[in-house]
């Protein structure tokens, strides 16, 4: 559940900017158009999105965040705020 | 037009794979930067002030939402040149020293690693404040704008 809690942001704010970036180059009602029509695709890619993005990125990051906090341990840091 | 789509639709797949290999390659300069943290924050020439704003940047290396709010905020700063009002004389003078401005590009690595998305957004928004700010006054601004974005930046990001 904290790997959902983690990538929902993440992904919603990414979503919001590449619809930003569509409707700049005027691709944004080409792509929902398209998505719309394809909604098994749309599905199927949402989910392969999800399983990689657990696969390669965030377990990727939790092993590199342990390895930084690892080296970090005993530094004085003022107004903790390590989450 | 569908396969620009589907170029598209692989770019967005190949993106998490990127970000991870990103993020491990960027490790050596983490751990770099988590060193020199240590050794400023034990140092007794840097002032308080200065190490209250260090450890604020500790947490920042992992943020993904630090280089979308710096995409707006850098160039803010850049036209304004906020940061002659925003950095104490303390902390422009930390700014001066060498291994101050090396933690500020190694930091400057570790959030861009943290997400090459919004780095890419970051790297247009920044290009135009960057020639902005050679023209105007030189590299040493360019690292001080950095060090005001993250002043502002780095409490919201993370809080």
């Amino acid at each position: 559940m904290s790997y959902f809690k983690r990538m929902l942001p993440r992904l919603v704010t990414h979503i919001v900017a590449a619809q930003t970036l569509l409707w700049l180059f005027g691709l944004f009602n080409y792509a929902t158009r398209w998505l719309e029509q394809h909604r098994l695709v749309t599905v199927l890619f949402i989910l392969l999105y999800v399983f990689i993005d657990y696969i390669c990125y965030d377990s990727v990051a939790k092993q590199e965040r342990a390895k930084y906090d690892a080296r970090l341990k005993g530094a004085a840091l003022r107004k903790q705020k390590r989450k | 037009m569908q396969t620009g789509l589907i170029v598209i639709i692989g770019l967005v797949l190949a993106y998490p794979i990127f970000s991870g290999a990103l993020l491990r390659a960027a490790g050596p300069a983490r751990l770099e930067f988590a060193d020199l943290l240590k050794r400023l924050l034990a140092d007794p020439t840097v002032s308080e002030s200065t190490k209250e704003r260090l450890s604020e940047m500790a947490d920042d290396v992992f943020d993904w939402k630090f280089m979308a709010f710096a995409t707006v905020a850098f160039p803010y700063i850049a036209f304004t040149r906020r940061f002659s009002v925003d950095l104490g004389a303390d902390e422009m003078e930390f700014m001066q020293r060498k291994d101050a401005q090396r933690l500020t590009d190694l930091h400057m690595k570790c959030v861009m690693a943290a997400s090459p998305f919004f780095a890419g957004t970051f790297i247009v928004s920044a290009l135009f404040s960057i020639v902005f700010l050679i023209l105007a006054s030189g590299w040493s601004s360019i690292q001080k704008t950095w060090a005001d974005t993250v002043k502002t930046v780095s409490p919201k990001a993370t809080g």
